[in-house]
């Protein structure tokens, strides 16, 4: 468990890691998108993803698992759907975006107090 | 590896697939009344694509392959046209067998998928951008 405060420049990293890395598969998955029997690919949860971070002390990468989806499958067994993937990855691209500005705000923040600005 | 630039890999990597079958549509609209040259020989064979996945071991990336182009076999349609220099001694040439429709279709599945891959591209970018305004 953790027990220290949580600090916005400890997990705005891990998030935007966690993110690019979500972002990765997505395209994986749309570049994917007309391949014969490829089945969508998603990643760890950010919760989950966070445990094994602060177990290995490493900004490793999130574990790639299969997509659980129902928008349905084509007739070799692709479930890839175009239109679901490129709201995930609009989707993503905004958690990001939140992410970054939060840090910069952080940043700011650090900023005022040592008078600077 | 950065997963940003792995972005790049794999989403060009499928819009150069597309771009492929884009261009195989057009070699099988093109030839659409291709007939052989020598009497009771086959027309023009519609010619069709495969992808498959595959890795780069340099970016680390899932990126597609292109497979292989086959021939689509028989299916051909019949014309009664004596004159013609590829008619056969009953009178009849064979005409590809190229339906519009289907590669009309296809050809909008393609230009789909093709933007798809484009807003992949311009999205990794624009994350990107976003870490580096982290610096200014």
């Amino acid at each position: 468990m953790n027990t220290e405060p949580t600090s916005i420049f400890d997990l705005a990293p891990k998030r935007l890691q966690w993110l690019s890395t979500r972002q990765k598969v997505v395209s994986e998955n749309i570049a994917n998108a007309d391949v014969a029997e490829f089945r969508a690919q998603d990643i760890e949860s950010f919760a989950s993803y966070l445990n094994n971070v602060r177990a290995s002390s490493t900004l490793s990468e999130a574990e790639v698992t299969e997509a659980e989806t129902n928008w349905g499958e084509d007739m070799t067994g692709n479930n890839v759907v175009l239109e679901e993937q490129v709201m995930e990855a609009n989707a993503t691209a905004g958690q990001f975006r939140i992410a970054a500005s939060l840090y910069r705000k952080a940043h700011e923040m650090l900023h005022t107090v040592a008078g600077r600005r | 590896m950065d997963p940003l630039r792995s972005i790049g890999a794999t989403a060009s990597s499928g819009m150069r697939a597309q771009a492929e079958r884009l261009r195989i549509v057009s070699e099988n609209i093109a030839n659409s009344s291709s007939t052989a040259k020598e009497p009771g020989g086959d027309p023009y064979k519609r010619k069709t694509i495969s992808f498959e996945s595959s890795f780069d071991d340099r970016t680390q990336a899932a990126i597609v392959a292109l497979g292989d182009i086959n021939e689509e076999q028989g299916g051909f349609k019949l014309r009664y046209d004596p004159s013609h220099p590829a008619a056969d001694e009953n009178g009849y040439i064979k005409l590809p067998n190229v339906n519009p429709l289907i590669e009309m279709s296809n050809m909008r599945e393609a230009s789909r998928s093709y933007e798809a891959n484009l807003s992949m591209i311009e999205n990794a970018r624009d994350m990107r951008r976003q870490l580096v305004d982290m610096l200014r």
